[in-house]
Order: C-alpha cells, then structure tokens, then sequence
C-alpha cells in the first residue's frame, strides 16, 4: 500500500469511528490533518533511531477500522485492594466492569467523554496542554482518533487514599485502542494513580497520559504494560510539576511485539521533586524501547531516574534517557543510571543517556552500564547445589530488586517478578 | 569582585596570540570547485592517473551528498563556490636546496611560532615536516628517519616515491563515501604526512608536523595517513596554529591510521586554531574526520587531543577494533570559550574477540561557549568478552555556557561489558576555598584545579606536548571563572 492509499483509508476509519460533533472536534481534525500530513516516524529520525515502525503502518488502517468487543477475556486481570477501579475494553470506557463510587468530597472521576459532552470548557483547559500534537506524529494519531479516556481532578488539600486504578483491555485481534488520562492534582492534593494495558489478542494500543501536579502536591503514578505478545504498543506520559510538587512514576514493561514508551517530564516549579523508575524486559524476537525526557526549568529542582533492561533471546532493547538543565535552574541536582542485563547471545541493547546542560551550578551526573550475569555469581550457587535454572532466575532477579522493592503496589511487582522467571532464555548464553 | 571584573575584561580583550599573516606571495586557483580544479590540482602536483581518477570519484560523490545537520552547533551556510582550493607559496624552478635558500619570511614565521626548526629541531630531538599552507616546504631528520627504513614524508612525495604503497592505503579506513567532508578533502586535499613504519620497527624519535593556515580564503585540506606494518610502534604529534583572519576558513581534514599485527599508532594533537573574537566573528571551521583501523591481532591506536582553538570543532577520531585483543584508546580535552562551538567525541567499533577501548572526555565551558561530547561504542556479535569504559566530565564556568553529552551505546554481544558514566559540575565553592586559604590567587587555584581536572589525558601526552597543553589551558581559561 502506497502512502496515500494509507491516508485515505485512515481518513476513511476517522469519518466512520470518530466521535459526533463535540467540544474537541475541531482539535481532532486538526490532529489527524497533522498526522496525515507527517505519516509515521521513520528511523531516520533521531528519536526513531532503533525503533521501527514500518510493520505497523501495514496494519494501522486496519486496526483503526476494527470492531470492539462486547466480552473481554479475564485473564491477566490486575486486582489491586480496595482500589477505585475503571474500565476500557478496545478503548470504549465499560461503566459495569468499573466500580468508580464512593470518592470522597474534592474528587471527581469522569469519563471523558461524558465530559465533554457535559463540561466542555473544563474539558478543554486540561486536554492537550502538555502533550501537543504537532510535537510526535503518535501523540496527532491519539489526539485524533481519542475520545475516549478518563479524567481524575483532585481539589486543593484533598488526600485521595485509595489508588485509582484504570485498565485498558483488549479482547479481539485487529483494533486500535487510542485513549487519553487526564489528571489533575490541585495544590498539596494526594493521589495514587495505576494505568494497566492488558490485550489477549494483536492490537495496536496507542494511549497518552497528561499529568498535572499544582504547588506542593503528590502523585504515584504507576504504569503496567502487560500486552499480547503480537501487540504494538506506544505510549507516551507528559507530566507537570508546580513548586514543591513531588511524582513518583513507576514503569513496568512486559509484553508486546513493539514497545516504546515515553515520559517527558517539566519541572517547572522551585523545589520539585521527581523519582522515576522503569523496568522493561524482553524475549524471543520482541522489542521494547524506554524513554524519558526530564526538564529541569526552575532552580532547586531535583530527579532520579533508575531504569533497569533485561533482554533474552534475539530481543532488542532501546533506552534514551535525557537530563535537560535550563539556564537559569541553578541548583538542580540530577541522576540518572541506566542498568542493562543481556542474557542470550543475540539480545541487543542501544542505550543512549544525554545530558543537555545550560545552568553551571548544578551536579548532574548519568551513568549507563551493560552486561551478562556475573559468572562467579552463578558459580557460587551452582557450588551450593542450586541447579542451574533457579540460580539464574535468581541472579536475575537481585538484578531487578532494587525497583521491585521499591514498587509502591505490591500486586505489580508480583507481576513483574513472575514475568521475569517467564523469560524465554533458551538458547546460547553468554556466560563461559 | 573587582579584580574578577578585571580578570574577566582581560580575558575578554585578549588577542590572538599567534595572530599575524606571513606576506608570501601565493600561487593561488581562483574560487570555486568543479571537475576543472580537480584535474588542476592533480597536474600542478604531477599526480599518477590513479590519484586523479581517485579524486574524481570522490568529487562525484561529494556533489550528490548533504552536509550533516546532526550535530549541535550553529554553523552559517558554507559557500564552497567561494573558496579557493589550491595555495602554493610562489617557487620557480631552482627550489631552495637547504633552509638557507628558504625565504627568510618563511623562516621568520616558524620562529614566531616556535617550531623547532634548525638546532632547536636537533635539541627537541622532533622531526618536522611542517606543512606551509599546501605544499611541503622542508623536511628534517630524514636521513636518521631512513636508517631506520621509516617513510616519513609529505603525502605528495609519497604520491610521487612510493604510489604503490599510497595505492594500497588510501581511502582503506576512510572511504571517500564516509561523509560529506571527508568526500571534499578526498576530492580536493593538497597536501599533508604520509608516514610508513616498516615491519618490527621502532621509530626512533616522536614525529611531529605542525599545520598552519595562511592566505586568505583558502581552505586547507589536509590528508594523513599512517601506517605501522606489523611489529612497529610509532609515536605522532600534530598542532596548529592560525592567524587572525575576519572570514571563517574551512578546515577539513582526514587522517587515517592503519595498525598491522601487534603494531601500535600513538597519536597527539594540541588543536590552537584561531577561535574567532568575543562576538563569535572570524575563527576556523575545523571538521575533520579521524578514524584508526587496528587491523590486526593485539594492535592498539591511542588518540589524545587537546581541542582550544577553532570557532567550531566538528571532529571524532575513532577506532576500528577488527583484529582480536586489539585495543582502542581515546583521551580528550576540549575547551571552549566565548562563542566556541565543539561538538567532539569518539566511535569504538567493537568487532574482535577480547578488544578493548577507554575513553576519557574532558570538557570545559565558558563564556558563552557550547561544548557537548558526542561518542559511539558498538559492539558487534563477534566481539567476545569485549570491554569498554567511558567517562565523560564538563566542567561550567559561568551561566552563560552549555555542557551536554550524547553518548550512544550499541551492544549486541552478552558478554561484552560496556560502561560509560558522566557528570557535569562547576568548580566547588569548597575546593576554591580551600587553596584560597592556603595562599593561593584565586586565578591560580582554578588554574590548579582545572589542570587537575584535565590531569588524566595531559599524563598521556607527551612530555613537550604537555607543557604547551597546560599553558594553553590557563590562558584559555585566564580569569573565566566567577
């Protein structure tokens, strides 16, 4: 298919599936004008440089005219106790698979649809403020095909306690699932927030996340890809931090054919905090790719960035990790370590920590290390009688404790550490 | 405060100090480039047909590429119809047998510069083949060279003396394809060193060249290439000097180093080209392309570069790691001051077994300069229990300045080990402290310790060399600090 058979079968699927007439239609036309007008990214741009999405343009007009389901699978389910929970199955929001009641004064959870057919105007200050479509042709794609998506506002001082936990299921093969979340913490408001992809079937899942956190507030926002190993997945999270805002992100990639995600962060208040973690894995011939980009754009802010790449069989892993300091952010204090783990002989890891730096008083430092299990590491254990298998499901797992540990809901690093012990690593191995 | 202000106005009006053109009158092409300029060139210089043909390819292709945009500098649009490609010094037919029957102008430079020609060459115990814009003027210590069967020469005695070997090299590590400036030196270079250590050899002296740019409007287009046969060990200097000039000069070179079985190239620049005025006006264009190709079993090459001058420094001198155990090494300082751009750093191709490649970034900004260390370490699936380490520093001086590191790290072999770490800071307030209170001037505590800074690359150069790079550092930086 030539590039505008492409365009006009997606035209086609955005006049057939878009939503009606509402407060974003404008914006939507705009957004898939933009996409049509750039098509995919290729790998001759920087930011696409090991990720490929050729295989996905053979099928993104197919997918973006599939059918939903009416019932989704129950495997791979995330129960998270007593937590606020919200459903999508193909990217429909499913209000009798949720359970969004009882929220306390201060907290509103919406569909995003319903409200932009009841409040548009609140709708609109929140959408599309951090996560602009003319940046990234995924972010045109989501933008024009996504009317679907939640959005959680949390007032002033409110301390949401129960984590709210939204899920995106798929359930049949061929469809695209595009959906945004929106949040919005007011000044010193709490809240904890897990995004959970699930597909049992090929999809391409193309979701955006805008998170704004006002002066002093606090959020855990944790995310779990655990899609169909035939899936495509892209995602990307922007979030902005007032003063002495704090985020705390947690990302844990397991599934998909093609995964990339992509945090960009703005500290854009004095004094803001940002602890992000990232854990991806990888087997077979699977690729998965990690991004973030954090901007220190006031003084006294401070982050650090831990990712951490496991990689079997012929996987090929990608990590770009960026530190951009602006000139007058005097006093930032940066770290980033990127720490990657082959375990086959033809796994494959490109990573690529940047620092960007324009302030001079200022520590920042990354560091970015890539190795095989220790070979005296797994001697000893064999020395003791552990048989080859557990010591290295072991050795790899102590290789991702420190982010397991440090998982703020227990049912995801559960998730994690079974997928770990998972990995297909048949094959030649590294180790002598 | 006052005397910073004091340090800073210094600084800032501080003049090129080997600022000052040589009047020489130049056999100079008229400006601009075409298929007629290449077979020019090739005649004024009595090329064998396979030169031209190998320059005319390279020409052909040049004028079908792009110049790269990918690196962070500001660059204005180059005119390469405005440059003119070819500047001899004007000779008749009796050329000058000995340096007596050199023009004394000529002479009068080199000594303004401080090149160890004549006794001092002797004392310094360095052979020179300095380079006078394009064509060789005199070489030095060739017989002590010769004895030892060593071929050290310029590239177009070579061409002339030895086209076999020339044949054989040229272009074997970096093709005329590479990249966009390295297809324009292949068309159009004029000059440069040709070095040829024979099998089991050890050179007997450091040999050093010393490039220097002089009419106006021609850019220089240098060609290098080394070759250490198998068993020998060879040991190079390279610096540069400019004068003062209004219109940016175009520089760019190419070096290549071929390391046979258990050879070894040393290879050390002290780069103090003319870096432009305060405003960022003038200054030499430096994009050049350096690449070692350790061809052999347990070969090594080591580039050690101290980077001053130039307005913008587009260069990456890298190893090819293809024979096993073979070692690549690269230590770097680069400073950059007013409105200096660098964009500068090292590839390691990993693809034998046991290779290994360190890397040692230094980087130092000031005023409003951008410095960013770029590198590349691949390690391919046929590198065995390959090792790399990294370590990229930037020291900031002054908040008006950039200090950025692009590290890319490509592994596809388990057992390689790959590490890379980089940090970036300005001079502790505490440090600075502390050898005020012992006495010290605060210009001389920040001489100390950014000599300290930069002391892990300056211990690989050679001892001549690291004088010259400690001085140009303090001068560099003279009063930058705030």
């Amino acid at each position: 298919m030539n590039t505008s058979t492409i365009n006009d079968a997606i035209r086609a699927a955005w006049q057939a599936t878009g939503p009606d007439e509402d407060a974003l239609h404008e914006m939507r036309r705009e957004a898939l004008e933009q996409f049509l007008r750039t098509g995919l990214p290729t790998t001759r741009q920087e930011n696409w440089k090991y990720t490929n999405l050729s295989g996905l343009a053979e099928r993104l007009a197919d997918d973006l005219r599939g059918e939903p389901t009416a019932h989704p699978s129950q495997q791979k389910m995330l129960c998270i106790a007593d937590a606020v929970q919200v459903t999508f199955v193909d990217g429909i929001y499913r209000p009798e698979l949720s359970a969004a009641d009882e929220l306390p004064q201060g907290v509103q959870l919406h569909s995003l649809a319903a409200l932009a057919e009841r409040q548009p105007a609140q709708l609109r200050e929140l959408y599309g403020r951090l996560a602009a479509f003319a940046d990234s042709p995924m972010v045109a794609l989501n933008s024009a095909f996504a009317g679907q998506g939640a959005v959680l506002e949390v007032a002033d001082g409110v301390e949401l306690a129960r984590p709210v936990c939204i899920s995106y299921r798929s359930g049949r093969s061929h469809i695209a699932a595009q959906t945004r979340l929106l949040v919005s913490l007011g000044a010193r408001a709490r809240a904890t927030v897990v995004e959970h992809f699930c597909s049992t079937d090929s999809v391409f899942v193309n979701p955006v996340s805008e998170l704004h956190c006002g002066p002093g507030a606090r959020l855990d926002y944790c995310r779990l890809q655990d899609e169909h190993p035939e899936t495509w997945h892209t995602a990307l999270q922007c979030a902005a931090l007032a003063e002495n805002a704090s985020l705390h992100t947690t990302q844990v990639d397991i599934g998909a054919a093609l995964a990339r995600n992509e945090l960009r962060l703005n500290l854009n208040g004095r004094g803001a905090h940002v602890e992000a973690h990232g854990l991806f894995m990888a087997d077979t011939a699977r690729h998965v790719d990690s991004r973030i980009d954090v901007n220190h754009l006031a003084p006294d802010t401070s982050s650090r960035e831990r990712y951490r790449g496991i990689l079997a069989g012929r996987a090929r892993g990608v990590f770009n990790g960026r530190i951009y300091v602006a000139q007058d952010a005097q006093k930032t204090v940066a770290e980033l370590t990127n720490r990657n783990l082959l375990l086959n002989k033809r796994a494959e890891v490109n990573s690529k920590p940047e620092l960007e730096i324009y302030a001079d008083d200022v520590k920042c430092a990354h560091g970015s290390t890539t190795g095989q299990l220790d070979a005296n590491s797994l001697f000893y254990l064999l020395s003791r009688g552990v048989d080859r298998n557990t010591a290295r499901n072991m050795l790899i797992t102590a290789f991702a404790a420190e982010l397991l540990t440090d998982m703020r809901i227990p049912e995801i690093a559960a998730r994690a550490q079974q997928a770990l012990e998972a990995l297909h690593t048949d094959g030649e191995t590294g180790e002598s | 405060m006052a005397s910073k202000q004091q340090d800073v106005k210094e600084l800032v009006e501080r003049k090129y100090k080997h600022g000052f053109v040589t009047d020489i009158e130049s056999e100079t092409l008229p400006p601009g480039i075409d298929e007629s300029v290449i077979h020019h060139i090739s005649r004024m210089k009595g090329e064998p047909q396979f030169m031209l043909d190998w320059r005319l390819k390279a020409f052909r292709l040049w004028q079908d590429m792009q110049e790269p945009e990918w690196a962070k500098l500001e660059i204005e649009p180059i005119d390469y119809q405005a440059i003119s490609y070819y500047s001899a010094p004007k000779r008749d037919k009796n050329a000058p047998k000995s340096l007596d029957e050199v023009d004394p102008k000529l002479l009068e430079t080199y000594d303004k510069l401080g090149i160890p020609l004549h006794e001092r060459a002797r004392l310094a115990g360095v052979a020179v083949d300095a380079v006078f814009d394009s064509v060789s003027v005199t070489t030095t210590f060739k017989e002590k060279l010769a004895a030892a069967g060593v071929i050290f020469c310029s590239f177009s005695e070579a061409v002339q003396n030895h086209p076999e070997l020339v044949e054989r090299y040229l272009g074997t590590v970096v093709p005329q394809r590479d990249n966009f400036f390295a297809a324009l030196n292949s068309a159009v270079f004029t000059d440069g060193s040709f070095v040829y250590v024979p099998k089991g050899v050890r050179c007997p002296m450091e040999l050093s060249t010393y490039f220097r740019i002089n009419a106006a409007n021609t850019g220089q287009f240098e060609r290098t290439l080394i070759i250490a046969d198998e068993g020998s060990h060879v040991s190079y200097l390279e610096g540069c000097t400019a004068p003062q000039r209004d219109e940016n000069q175009l520089h760019a070179a190419v070096v290549e180093l071929i390391a046979e079985r258990d050879a070894e190239i040393k290879y050390s620049t002290v780069q103090n080209w003319y870096p432009g005025d305060e405003d960022g006006r003038g200054g030499i264009y430096n994009f050049v392309t350096k690449r070692g190709d350790c061809r052999g079993d347990h070969s090594k090459i080591s580039w050690t570069q101290v980077e001053a001058g130039s307005a913008i420094t587009w260069k990456y001198p890298s190893c090819i790691l293809r024979g096993a155990e073979s070692v690549g090494e690269f230590y770097s300082v680069a400073v950059t001051n007013n409105r200096q751009q660098a964009d500068t750093g090292t590839k390691m191709i990993h693809i034998g077994r046991d290779t290994r490649s360190t890397i040692i970034s230094k980087g130092i900004s000031a005023g409003r300069a951008q410095n960013a260390y770029r590198g590349l370490v691949r390690m391919l699936p046929t590198a065995d229990n390959a090792r790399n380490y990294t370590q990229c520093d930037s020291l900031l001086m002054g908040n008006q300045c950039g200090a950025h590191t692009f590290p890319y790290m490509e592994i596809k072999n388990p057992s390689a080990v790959v590490e890379h770490e980089a940090t970036t800071s300005k001079i502790a307030d505490d440090q600075l402290f502390y050898c005020r209170q012992r006495g010290l001037s605060e210009e001389d505590a920040v001489n100390m310790i950014v000599n300290g800074f930069c002391r892990d690359v300056f211990r690989e150069l050679p001892m001549e060399f690291a004088v010259e790079a400690q001085n140009l550092m303090n001068v560099s930086l003279e009063g930058a600090v705030g």
